[in-house]
């Protein structure tokens, strides 16, 4: 299996276009659940920068993401938002940042690509200040039998692919990593959520 | 199986990745392959075969645009 950042260097320059059709359904969810977002911001993987039209104006935000490529396609975007995004090449595992150093988290299908989503969290919690709120855009597992064996089938082709699992069950990672989640949405069916937790 | 790929590589870019993978998946899963098994028996036209499936898999589709309308609106 090729590594997170080499899968991710290599789809950079297709990404957008892959990922065209979700955002075209997916933006105005996205601006509703960020608009969550207040103070120091971090934004774990921030890829080509396709999200960042729909961050409120006037945040600071730090943006990391594992792949040199895609932060090298985001920054035309980064400069156009109206506000501050420092871009950083890091490792959402083990990030370089202080404990407690951030208000709010955003992480856009992110959980679904690290190899270990309960580690990753853990960080997560770590630079979050304790009265700070990690805000997920994340696909999971299916409850439904019918929608997981898709999921799962299809699973392993993107696994090798570019590393990217359909298969995690986000919600109880969050909870394994300690945080309780106090806002919950189906976007698409039971697979595409929008959720907002807080350091418990 | 191979057609569903090509159809969810085509439809990806257009109608989001999980809205072409879940209803081209279980059409594939529940219509594909018990109507090219059906194909072979030389008793059934293939129009039958067709005009099944294609009934079957926009029932379907429908099924999952109803899952979709209530799931999202908890």
């Amino acid at each position: 299996m090729k590594s997170k950042k080499q899968s991710y260097d290599r789809v950079a320059k297709f990404f957008d276009f892959l990922r065209k059709g979700d955002m075209r359904r997916w933006n105005i969810h996205q601006k509703s659940l960020f608009e969550n977002l207040s103070g120091e911001v971090l934004y774990i993987g921030i890829g080509t920068g396709l999200e960042t039209v729909n961050f409120p104006a006037d945040l600071k935000i730090t943006a990391i993401d594992i792949s040199a490529a895609m932060l090298k396609q985001s920054k035309t975007r980064a400069k156009s938002y109206p506000g501050k995004i420092n871009l950083c090449l890091m490792d959402a595992e083990s990030s370089a940042f202080r404990d407690h150093s951030f208000d709010s988290v955003v992480t856009v299908c992110v959980l679904c690509s690290v190899k270990h989503p309960v580690a990753c969290l853990e960080e997560i919690k770590r630079v979050l200040k304790p009265e700070g709120k990690l805000v997920m855009y994340e696909h999971v597992l299916s409850k439904n039998p019918l929608y997981a064996i898709a999921l799962k089938t299809m699973s392993n082709l993107t696994e090798f692919l570019e590393g990217t699992y359909l298969d995690r069950d986000t919600v109880c990672n969050a909870e394994k990593a300690g945080f309780k989640i106090f806002s919950h949405k189906n976007v698409y069916l039971d697979i595409v959520k929008a959720l907002i937790a807080k350091p418990i | 199986m191979s057609l569903m790929m090509i159809l969810m590589v085509l439809l990806m870019p257009f109608c989001g990745a999980f809205e072409v993978m879940i209803p081209l998946h279980i059409n594939a899963m529940l219509v594909g392959m018990p109507a090219g098994m059906l194909s072979t028996l030389p008793s059934l036209a293939l129009f039958d075969v067709t005009l099944g499936g294609t009934v079957i898999g926009f029932f379907v589709a429908l099924q999952v645009y109803l899952s979709n309308k209530r799931l999202t609106e908890l």
